[in-house]
């Protein structure tokens, strides 16, 4: 029976017995006999040169000679650099003291890290989780163990390639942080959209932006109208389809589904009534040149100055040539 | 997908993202990481070179020095699928950049990294360039 101090180990643990097929342990107080401070890099720590710690050790089958040691910080708060240079001295000690082995050091602290961990983390090759940023910021407990899970995936795939280097200061940093930092603009994009944008295919969280550069120049091929939504589909077999309130686009995954049925369709700024025929032989094979997005409206600039207006039970086109009223469609 | 790098090979010749990723899926072990936060693809046997920073401070050209600062051997080339862009005056040069672009910047005598809507006017890049907006 695994014991664990704290939820944020039980997680981190978890995870890592996932994803490194069960090379993983957990140990706590364990007795480290760490170099008395005679040097810049431990000259933060105190007290007898025995130190205890708690740590999570994550192996590869694949490299069986490499080990990742975790250490969990369960703040309240950011954790500071004593936290890291900690780490580092403990990360220093094994490698010195334990042959043929090597290990490499990762630090978790879903609370942050203040600004001053950024030096000691990248001059001694330490990983942190969530990465460092120029500014504070915080992380859900959720994307935190997201990264490291996305971290240590990762890791096992790259240890398959020669790895030297990744031993070399900063390079496990960078790692840690190229696989991670994109987090951000995920987290950032799901608070802005939330579930309104999604991939078809993968379901994966998207944004408008991502839309409008997939989609940016390609052509109307169809507009089809079912009862389970509103389907259009595009040059490059692109589709874009508004189901309710959410948007699937991506490549086409072989259609809507649900049986036809009719939209009102309006011509012009102030809606006047037209058919979808009348619509259509406006819009087919014009091209994306701009987006828009109201919330409960999503609009398509299309080339020939039309605008294409989608809403869950409404179409609207109109021209924005001017003058506006000898431009009427 | 945003945040393209700009990458060369060896013979300082331009390489394709795209093409590199293609390449690259070949061997599915290269793809360390391919979700809805992005792409990263072990690229270290391969000759890639990645053009950093913003280029000649008054041109903007990219360098092809390998013996520089703008030009770096790369092992992973990473791609997120979420980002925007802003406008950042570096140098003499206005340029676009990704919003999530990271750019090394010298604090005292340290170096940070710092993304590109976090430049500030007044900090200065490890290659010496003067952000001035």
């Amino acid at each position: 029976m695994v014991k664990f101090k704290n939820e944020l180990e039980r997680r981190i643990f978890e995870i890592a017995q996932r994803v490194s097929d069960d090379e993983v342990s957990v140990e706590h107080n364990k007795v480290l006999s760490i170099e008395i401070a005679t040097s810049l890099e431990v000259a933060s720590f105190v007290g007898a040169p025995k130190k205890e710690i708690d740590v999570i050790t994550a192996g590869f089958r694949t490299c069986p000679d490499l080990k990742v040691l975790i250490s969990c910080k369960d703040y309240r708060d950011s954790a500071e650099p004593a936290d890291v240079q900690e780490w580092s001295a403990v990360i220093k000690t094994m490698n010195k003291y334990s042959g043929a082995s090597k290990y490499l050091g990762l630090v978790v602290c879903p609370s942050g890290f203040t600004s001053g961990c950024e030096p000691w983390a990248s001059s001694y090759n330490l990983g942190v989780i969530p990465p460092l940023k120029g500014k504070k910021l915080r992380f859900t407990e959720a994307t935190c163990d997201q990264m490291f899970e996305r971290f240590l995936v990762a890791l096992g795939k790259r240890l398959q390639f020669p790895h030297q280097e990744i031993f070399e200061a900063p390079q496990f940093y960078e790692f840690v942080y190229q696989l991670t930092e994109a987090f951000e603009g995920r987290d950032v994009s799901a608070k802005q959209y939330g579930e309104r944008y999604r991939l078809m295919g993968t379901g994966w969280v998207s944004s408008f932006p991502e839309l409008v550069r997939m989609f940016m120049g390609k052509g109307i091929q169809e507009i089809d109208v079912t009862a389970a939504g509103i389907n259009i589909r595009f040059s490059d077999n692109l589709t874009f389809r508004m189901v309710g309130k959410l948007i699937w686009f991506g490549t086409n995954d072989g259609g809507l589904g649900g049986q036809p049925v009719p939209i009102t369709c309006e011509k012009n700024f102030s809606g006047q009534p037209c058919s979808m025929e009348f619509l259509k032989s406006l819009v087919l094979g014009q091209k994306m040149t701009s987006a828009g997005d109201w919330g409960d409206r999503f609009e398509f600039g299309l080339t020939d100055d039309l605008i294409l207006a989608i809403e869950p039970a409404r179409l609207q086109v109109y021209r924005t040539r001017n003058p506006v009223d000898q431009n009427l469609l | 997908m945003t945040d393209r790098p700009v990458l060369i090979n060896s013979k300082n010749e331009r390489v394709d993202v795209d093409e590199l990723i293609e390449r690259c899926r070949s061997n599915p072990n290269r793809i360390l990481a391919d979700d809805e936060v992005g792409l990263v693809v072990y690229v270290g046997d391969m000759d890639i070179y990645a053009v950093s920073g913003l280029g000649h401070p008054a041109t903007g050209t990219p360098s092809s020095d390998k013996g520089g600062h703008w030009v770096q051997k790369v092992n992973q080339v990473s791609v997120s699928r979420f980002g925007s862009n802003v406008r950042r005056q570096i140098g003499s040069v206005v340029k676009t950049l990704s919003a999530d672009s990271v750019f090394v910047v010298r604090d005292g005598n340290s170096l940070l990294k710092v993304k590109a809507k976090d430049l500030k006017p007044g900090m200065t890049l490890h290659t010496g360039e003067k952000v001035y907006w």
